[in-house]
């Protein structure tokens, strides 16, 4: 687990698991993502996932799961439980959770939901698919990274084999042994007559 | 020099000269001599982010190339762009810019006639000795011609930028075989320019199995990169931003010793 940009995964339905149906790797739902927000109601510019995790620590400390390097941001925080009931989210320092600048100790945590760490901290969201409006199949027939991430091999193949049979790239070959092999090389001899 | 290090993407707008000026600064900080050189002499720009005025630029790489100067005469400091804060112990931080005339009859030179492409090679060496470099990076010209080959083959570390769409996808496997024909060992890709609806992990092992090398660096699709990044060296001003966090990756990958 990484800090990384916001992923988009995970139905918000109670954790069905679901493989890809293309792209050739299984992503499972059963997976929490908080995202940290640049505001409000601004893009995310960093997110945690987390799989079948009961428990999530968030707080300013290297010792959480979630680090917000935020002065705002209690060492200790707050943190995620799953029990039978759902996700909850639960204050641990009293700089607390705001959630419409009301202060909470606890709320349950649906899906899209907005929070903020302390009166003037940082906006996280717990998310997945359902803040996106997306449905399930619309995400499938539309899964970016299946589109983008095809490679045509035989084309690779053809275009490497192009470039390679050629006479510049064998005489560059040349070169570059011959300069790899020198450490303090002549010039006159490390330079190919021009073409 | 520890580390002679190109960069280079297939298409152009990857964001390569931004990524350059900003792990070559942020290695610098670490505490070493670092020099940049422009080599994309067909479209120069890394020395706007490293804010060298172009009336101080007398000499330029297209000099040297002409015989007309020693390289390490058309090496400029600066070390300005890294900033006034300095962590202690790093007082040997410096940062030499190399950069390609933007004169555009010299341009149009360089297209009209070529270059001896063993002279670039022989520069590299060359300065890193003249300044004392510990990490020499190369600016290459995208897409692929004998002189970026040429670079890429020499260099102990080669980065390859791309963006997750298809057109990228596609060309970079071509580059990274070509680089395997070369027996470049050390290759590294960074991807940028993320956007917001992709699940990075996944993108981050599709990329690892196609290309069998390692991602290094990963970074979003951010507008405030945008507006900012190309008149200032990025990392530099915005040390916490998420974006800054991927270049820090990638200068930490450059620094540790090449498997």
């Amino acid at each position: 687990m990484s800090p990384c940009a916001p992923v988009r995964s995970g139905s918000g339905r109670p954790f069905p698991t679901r493989a890809w149906p293309r792209g050739g790797l299984v992503v499972t739902e059963r997976r929490v993502v908080l995202y940290l927000l640049e505001s409000a109601h601004g893009p995310p510019l960093q997110y945690w996932s987390f799989d079948n995790e009961q428990l999530i620590r968030v707080g300013r400390s290297i010792e959480n799961q979630v680090v917000v390097a935020n002065p705002y941001v209690s060492r200790a925080h707050c943190y995620l439980l799953l029990t039978e009931q759902g996700w909850s989210l639960n204050a641990i320092s009293d700089q607390g959770i705001f959630v419409r600048s009301e202060k909470l100790e606890q709320l349950p945590l649906v899906p899209g939901l907005v929070f903020r760490m302390g009166r003037n901290g940082p906006f996280l969201r717990f998310g997945n698919l359902i803040d996106t409006g997306m449905e399930k199949e619309t995400l499938e027939a539309d899964d970016p990274l299946s589109e983008m991430l095809q490679l045509d091999k035989s084309r690779v193949q053809r275009e490497v084999a192009e470039i390679t049979q050629g006479d510049f790239f064998q005489r560059l070959k040349t070169r570059v042994e011959s300069l790899r092999g020198t450490q303090n090389p002549d010039p006159d001899k490390t330079m190919l007559p021009t073409r | 020099m520890k580390k002679l290090i190109s960069i280079h993407s297939f298409r152009g707008g990857t964001g390569k000269s931004n990524i350059t000026a900003s792990v070559a600064s942020l290695v610098a900080r670490a505490g070493h001599r670092v020099g940049v050189i422009d080599t994309d002499i067909h479209s120069p720009g890394i020395h706007v982010i490293f804010r060298l005025e172009e009336d101080r630029v007398k000499l330029a790489l297209n000099d040297y190339l002409w015989g007309k100067c020693r390289i390490e005469e058309a090496a400029y400091d600066v070390t300005s762009a890294l900033g006034a804060e300095r962590d202690p112990g790093t007082e040997r931080a410096k940062l030499f810019l190399i950069p390609s005339s933007v004169k555009t009859g010299e341009i149009a030179r360089v297209l009209r006639e070529g270059y001896d492409v063993g002279l670039l090679s022989d520069g590299f060496r060359r300065v890193a000795e003249a300044l004392d470099l510990d990490y020499l990076f190369i600016d290459t010209h995208p897409g692929v011609n004998e002189e970026t080959l040429l670079s890429i083959a020499l260099s102990d570390l080669f980065l390859l930028i791309m963006r997750p769409d298809r057109q990228d996808f596609q060309g970079t496997a071509v580059t990274v075989e070509l680089a395997r024909k070369l027996e470049v060992r050390d290759m590294r890709v960074i991807i940028n320019k993320i956007p917001s609806t992709v699940d990075w992990e996944r993108l981050r092992s599709q990329v690892e199995s196609a290309y069998h090398t390692p991602v290094v660096g990963m970074m979003p699709l951010n507008s405030e990169v945008a507006q900012l990044a190309s008149s200032a060296v990025f990392a530099v001003l915005n040390p916490d931003h998420p974006f800054t966090l991927g270049l820090k990756q990638v200068a930490k990958s450059v620094i540790a010793p090449s498997p």
